[in-house]
């Protein structure tokens, strides 16, 4: 290891791209085979399971598919938004990463580095702007398709987003004010804490109300199921992305997926303990911490993504005034009751 | 740190003129819309630039998200045909592009004098907690005012917009 210097910082900032890059790009195959094998168990069906041992190798044919496929351009189009919504989507879906720490600080040559690609003291200020980001790529795939169907897909979902980031950025003010911190690392470092030594002192237990409500926030934000009204089969065919196919088609596609794995880390960091393993002393294994503190992180999200992919096949979908109205009748003035309840116990704790 | 300080400064400024000027020259308004998006995302870079972490990342949360997401939304939702129409070319677009420049030029000077009443030191534990008591000291009353004048702003809107609304039905 002595031929690499690892305190380089630009060497640093080209090994945590590649890595925070590779996770969610690696791991998308393997999450959208376990999502269609899991629908296919919660129904009751068997689902691809002929390409490959166990069909694993279904998502690289889909690859296969997806790149050679023709790509249909529709003369009605605006050509210059039609071609950059694809990658702004996934451009977009991939920024919040670049502010989420998969490990505690580490010491290289005596210098503290920290795992972030985009080490600021925003902490998760940043990885909620990034996120917050996100309608933008969709309202413009809409409208540069340039048909009804997709505008109207495209203000649904911006629409439903907006209602709920509302409630979201209510909750994400109220764990701030719980840690007193917007940094990821105080946050983990914080729910490594345990009541009497057993419970471990997570946001879950400690803010069980916004954690419910966070958790039905990200499933509004990353417009999936029960709340994947922008693409109401019945009367909006497949919403924004109608007039998109191949390749095109597959990057809102990923987009979506790393939309969740990105959300589902700011869950786990706000409730959920971040990279940290509870009950757990890890000091006799001090060279190992990072490694496993990865694992930690990201078998976190995978039981995450189970979550997502068990509710998509178990909830039916809500009506679209539904949605409306558990997002502003419901949801917003609970997290913000939620808010003012915790700032009065904060002030006389 | 007064002035600009390298290449990249240099950049973020061309970066901003230039979706400035989009945002005045692009004749569909959604493309102005789209550009004005860009330039708040360049001046939420000027921020940063200027150290002004906290301000860098509101500005993106409140106007890069929530206020171009809403101007985009509502230009959707007009008539976009006609409204071009009324679109003449005039010395508008010139005055525009001048004001443009103007406002630009307006905060980086501004900024870049008085980034220290502003800028936190980053080597410091917790710059938001500075940046805070700041706020909430020493400019305090600056503070409140301005929330009672968006509030103001908010409710005259409605107001008259009301107004406008009782007027209609009224004739009908």
């Amino acid at each position: 290891m002595n031929f690499i210097d690892f305190s380089n910082p630009f060497l640093q900032l080209a090994i945590k791209i590649i890595v925070v890059l590779l996770v969610p790009l690696g791991t998308l195959p393997l999450i959208i085979h376990v999502e269609r094998r899991g629908a296919g168990f919660i129904q009751n069906r068997v689902g691809p399971n002929r390409v490959g041992p166990f069909g694993l190798l279904q998502p690289l044919a889909d690859v296969v598919k997806f790149m050679f496929k023709e790509e249909a351009l529709p003369a009605h189009v605006r050509p210059f938004f039609y071609f950059i919504a694809p990658a702004l989507a996934l451009l977009l879906a991939l920024l919040p990463l670049a502010g989420i720490p998969f490990f505690g600080p580490i010491e290289i040559s005596g210098v503290q580095v920290f795992p972030e690609i985009f080490r600021t003291e925003l902490g998760i200020l940043y990885v909620f702007a990034a996120t917050t980001l996100g309608p933008h790529a969709l309202l413009l795939a809409g409208w540069a398709s340039n048909n009804k169907y997709t505008v109207l897909g495209s203000i649904r979902a911006c629409a439903q987003m907006m209602s709920y980031e509302l409630s979201m950025s209510s909750v994400v003010v109220t764990m701030l004010l719980v840690y007193n911190s917007q940094d990821f690392h105080v946050m983990s470092a914080f729910q490594n804490n345990t009541w009497f030594g057993v419970v471990p002192m997570w946001g879950l237990f400690m803010q069980p109300v916004a954690a419910t409500l966070f958790l039905v926030g990200i499933f509004a934000e990353s417009n999936r199921l029960p709340f994947d009204l922008a693409e109401g089969e019945s009367e909006l065919v497949a919403g924004y992305h109608l007039e998109y196919s191949s390749m095109k088609f597959a990057m809102f596609f990923m987009a979506e997926y790393i939309h969740v794995i990105g959300l589902s880390m700011v869950f786990i960091f706000l409730f959920l303990g971040g990279y940290h393993v509870p009950w757990v002393d890890l000091s006799s294994v001090a060279n190992f911490v990072p490694l496993i503190q990865v694992a930690s992180l990201l078998g976190k999200t995978a039981l995450m993504i189970w979550l997502f992919i068990w509710v998509r096949w178990s909830l039916p979908r809500f009506r679209y005034d539904h949605l409306m109205k558990l997002g502003w009748n419901v949801m917003l003035p609970l997290s913000l009751v939620n808010f003012v309840i915790t700032v009065f116990y904060l002030y006389l704790v | 740190m007064n002035g600009p300080q390298g290449l990249l400064d240099y950049l973020i400024f061309f970066y901003c003129c230039f979706f400035g000027s989009l945002v005045v020259l692009r004749q569909n308004p959604i493309e102005s819309a789209v550009s004005l998006l860009f330039l708040f995302i360049g001046v939420a870079g000027i921020y940063f630039r200027i150290n002004a972490v906290y301000l860098s990342g509101v500005q993106i949360i409140v106007y890069a998200s929530a206020i171009a997401t809403l101007f985009i939304f509502v230009l959707m939702l007009l008539n976009l045909d006609n409204f071009k129409k009324n679109l003449k070319k005039s010395y508008s677009t010139l005055v525009g592009i001048i004001i443009v420049f103007i406002v630009l030029g307006m905060l980086v000077v501004t900024f870049y004098e008085n980034s220290d009443f502003l800028t936190v030191d980053l080597s410091s534990d917790n710059s938001f907690k500075a940046l805070f008591t700041l706020l909430f000291e020493k400019y305090l009353i600056p503070f409140e005012l301005t929330t009672v004048l968006i509030t103001g702003v908010i409710f005259t809107v409605i107001t008259l917009n009301k107004k406008q609304f009782l007027q209609d039905e009224l004739k009908k």
